[in-house]
């Protein structure tokens, strides 16, 4: 047997897999896809398949989209990612979504930077009370007396750059010096924070409190600098192949935004985001009781606020090294199937407008 | 005192919803007010009660009338309150439709009834849930995952199996092509025996139990196989910046290359070993106490990606091979290293890794018999080198794995006497590359840990390519020794490493001229079929 019998089987094998690949299935030319994917950024309690806060998470909840494409025969799958945003880009980098519900701004950027191509269609969240807790044994009462402890956040998600932002404002320019800053998903915190294996982590602490296991050490009450706008996203060789079903799904959504922030339906809201489990009911009461006007959070618009949003989150993940490469916003953000669905729903004018700093212009 | 703080509390209590938080939450505050005009109603009438109107001094009566005008104010202002609700309530209806059942629910209060019936619901629940765990589920004095897998195979060879003069086993004259193998089980138990909740420094334990089933006999034989306690030295929080760090004492694989820690049949992505593997006897465990870890892990968060940019494994084992004692006074040492280039998650270049292994061996020489040594005289080396690269960038992946042993024979032995291996070292090499395919989301953390209620797994599907040689004996006057293994396959994933594997390997043997036997045939087919279930 000759070493070369060898060498020669490689290379006749090395083509193989690669024959294989270009006969993998391609998307079907017709002009509507048989199954539309759609990503959520996170999921219920003990990975219910389950969103909650939003309006898209309503539209799943109520079943919209299945409703808008049931004549079509179009299936709608949807997923809920424990491992949130970068779930969500792991998912999308091997072409398995066509559509994302709900993403925070580090890994929306984050994926970008590192080639994933998708548009921007929809504002997907905004504002909103952030609470810094702790065990509900802690002796804390301020950033400062945490420093040198651990603290938890699901690293790489939106999340984390708001610890940031929080510590950055009582004090803490360099958190991953002055904290030691873990990586866990909620359920896990909770658990830590049960233990008392972190000293803080950021979550909606009413339910919390009310089962003993957690108490507040800061709350920053809507601070537009401190929240920062979610995205809604279509993958971009869907949206070039199929415009007029992006359409269909975003008048949807906006529709259900609408419907979202009538104030008829604020305790209907509360009662579906339970049962995701993700917050309890007196978390949704409370953390939503606040909010007087509810199109102030529930709010779809790409206005200046959501640009500023983005641009503030860039320079802010650079600061903290979270973000190696440059993100160009020219040609990401898609606004003709908004500002279609607002036409068709007569809602041009509905929701308030926001500044780049989150100053209400038009209310 | 008592009264002044109640009239205190009291008069806060107007003066804070006098103010205009009222406005905001009125159905919140209408039952605030409810709350606390009831609370003054009871304290009035117990002042009046311990205090008859005869014996009343001026001052108490002055209180008495002052909380009285209090209850008259917040009575008014309840009723204000509810006015306010209701019209609130009509505005939010006019602007929004109409009113939602969970709205109207919002504002209906909850009747003791209510809360009994609730209280009872949640004892009968409490009550099932200790009656379930006293008499239906198992209990273990220690934290134990208990696993375990089911392998199922059916083969078909081109030459069969060879004749037998046995009257056992394949049977006197026929030549067996095709049969089912006897089935083969694995169980294992692991578990926590200490759990650092502070800092994941957990000391762990893993017991695993297979059977080995031959031809000849009817009864199956259950072997241990991993057996060990494992402590991590590194924090082990789940926290992908730490590094990892244990410290394994027991039975164990060892940690040489790729496919020699491929040995159980759930983690096996080929039915058949690599040549080498059993040809330089990597295949199987190892009595002794491993140190293993990582070193400066690349975290790519936004992907959930991780890459430790060093991974390694030193080792001190017996080299007697499990369940065994050791034979010499000597200890193996089986070293590995492995790089992995510190890109992201969307780099071509993801879970490049570069690893390399050496395994320093002693042997026990003598005189050999059919069964092994049989009067050790010396002790000899056997040295194993070993070099793999592995590229796994879903849906692509490529293996590749080089191994070298330099093994000590002794004097006497006829290879060293003929002068095959005059210098007294048998020396083999094998290599193999592995060229693999896969459709579906099998290997993605992101699809495996989606949210779903049922017992979800994506399906896989991956076809690959092997290409394997073995040449136990490189003296150029050995030359007819050599294997070449081509293997196709087809593995089916249904579940978590529950699969169904299609292999077909064709074998060539080295036969240097000689005729092609049934005991050697110059090539040689072989169809499997496996099932591999692991629970």
């Amino acid at each position: 047997m000759k070493r070369r019998s060898f060498n020669s089987a490689v290379v006749a094998g090395l083509g193989a897999p690669a024959l294989i690949g270009l006969s993998s299935p391609a998307r079907s030319q017709a002009r509507k896809p048989t199954t539309i994917r759609i990503a959520f950024s996170n999921a219920g309690t003990g990975g219910r398949p389950m969103s909650a806060g939003t309006y898209a998470a309503n539209a799943a909840l109520l079943g919209d989209i299945e409703k808008e494409f049931a004549a079509d025969g179009i299936k709608i799958e949807y997923k809920y990612f424990i491992g949130a945003g970068p779930a969500t880009n792991e998912n999308f980098a091997n072409g398995l979504i066509d559509f994302a519900f709900s993403h925070g701004d580090l890994p929306v950027l984050v994926g970008r930077s590192t080639g994933l191509k998708h548009k921007v269609i929809l504002s997907a969240y905004r504002g909103g009370d952030v609470y810094l807790v702790g065990p509900a044994s802690s002796t804390a009462k301020s950033v400062s007396d945490l420093k040198g402890k651990t603290l938890s956040v699901q690293k790489g998600t939106s999340t984390q750059l708001q610890l940031y932002r929080v510590l950055n404002k009582f004090g803490s320019s360099e958190p991953e010096k002055d904290f030691r800053i873990i990586s866990q998903i909620r359920d896990d915190q909770r658990a830590s924070l049960a233990t008392g294996n972190i000293a803080g982590c950021l979550d909606t602490p009413f339910g919390l409190e009310a089962r003993g296991v957690a108490k507040r050490i800061v709350e920053v009450f809507d601070d537009p600098l401190i929240t920062s706008p979610g995205t809604i996203w279509v993958g971009e060789a869907f949206e070039q192949a199929y415009p007029d079903i992006v359409q269909r799904v975003v008048t949807a959504l906006v529709k259900r935004a609408h419907w979202s922030t009538l104030e008829s339906n604020r305790e209907t809201q509360y009662q579906l985001w339970t049962r995701s489990g993700r917050d309890t009911y007196i978390d949704n009461k409370q953390s939503w009781g606040r909010v007087k006007d509810l199109r102030t959070r529930i709010n779809p618009l790409l206005d200046d606020y959501y640009l500023g949003g983005l641009v503030k989150a860039i320079e802010e993940a650079k600061k903290y090294r979270l973000l190696r490469r440059e993100v160009k916003l020219d040609g990401w953000i898609e606004r003709k199937y908004l500002n279609h669905a607002l036409a068709e729903l007569k809602l041009e004018t509905y929701w308030p407008t926001q500044d780049a700093n989150g100053k209400f212009i038009r209310t | 005192m008592h009264s002044f703080k109640t009239t205190a509390l009291a008069g806060a209590v107007v003066l804070a919803l006098s103010g205009g938080a009222v406005q905001a939450q009125p159905t919140s505050e209408i039952r605030a007010l409810k709350g606390t005009v009831e609370d003054l109603r009871k304290q009035v009438q117990e002042l009046k009660k311990s205090s008859p109107r005869a014996s009343t001094s001026s001052l108490e009566q002055a209180r008495i009338d002052e909380l009285t005008k209090q209850v008259n104010e917040l009575r008014a202002l309840l009723t204000q309150q509810q006015a306010a609700a209701q019209a609130t309530t009509q505005a939010a209806v006019a602007a929004g439709g109409e009113e939602t059942k969970e709205a109207i629910e919002a504002r209906t209060p909850a009747t003791q009834a209510d809360i009994t019936g609730l209280r009872a619901d949640i004892e009968n629940y409490k009550y099932d849930q200790s009656r379930l765990q006293e008499r239906n589920i198992p209990s273990v004095t220690r934290n134990t995952r208990i696993g375990g897998s089911l392998t199922l195979r059916h083969d078909f060879s081109n030459p069969g199996a060879a004749r037998s003069a046995s009257s056992s086993g394949n049977g006197p004259t026929d030549i067996r092509q095709s049969g089912f193998n006897a089935a083969a089980f694995g169980l294992n138990f692991s578990g926590n025996l200490f759990r650092d909740y502070a800092e994941g420094r957990n000391l762990t334990y893993r017991l695993a139990l297979t059977s080995q089933n031959t031809a000849t006999s009817s009864s199956t034989t259950v072997n241990l196989t991993d057996a060990y306690l494992r402590y991590s030295f590194h924090p082990s929080t789940g926290n992908p910046e730490d590094p990892l760090g244990t410290l394994t004492l027991g039975q164990q694989t060892v940690a040489f290359g790729l496919d020699a820690q491929a040995i159980d049949p759930e983690v096996k992505a080929v039915i058949g070993n690599a040549g080498f593997v059993s040809g330089l006897g990597l295949g199987t465990r190892q009595v002794g106490l491993v140190v293993a870890g990582d070193y400066a892990p690349y975290v790519d968060f936004t992907n959930n990606y991780r890459a430790p940019l060093l991974s390694y494994s030193l080792g001190l084992l017996n080299g007697n091979g499990p369940n065994k004692a050791d034979n010499n006074d000597y200890r193996d040492i089986a070293a590995r290293l492995v790089y992995t280039l510190p890109v992201d998650y969307n780099s071509w270049f993801r879970q490049l890794q570069i690893g390399a292994s050496y395994y320093r061996g002693a042997l026990s020489l003598g005189p050999a018999s059919t069964t092994g040594v049989t009067t050790a005289t010396a002790k000899g080396s056997n040295d194993i080198y070993g070099f793999d690269v592995n590229w796994t960038h879903l849906p692509f992946s490529v293996s590749y794995e080089w191994a070298y042993g330099k093994q000590e024979l002794y004097k006497q032995d006829t290879l060293v006497t003929s002068g095959k291996n005059a210098d007294g070292y048998k020396r083999g090499v094998g290599q193999y590359i592995n060229l693999g395919y896969t459709w579906g989301e099998q290997f993605l953390a992101s699809s495996r840990q989606q949210g779903k209620f049922d017992d979800y797994w994506p399906k896989s599907y991956q076809a690959f390519v092997r290409f394997d040689t073995w040449d136990p004996n490189r003296s150029a006057l050995v030359n007819d020794d050599k294997k070449v293994a081509t293997t196709l396959g087809l593995n089916v994933f249904f579940a978590e490493t529950t699969k169904l594997q299609v292999n077909y390997v064709r074998t060539r043997n080295q036969l240097n001229g000689a005729a092609s036997t049934e005991a050697k045939p110059e090539t040689h087919n072989l169809w499997q079929v496996q099932l591999n279930a692991t629970f």
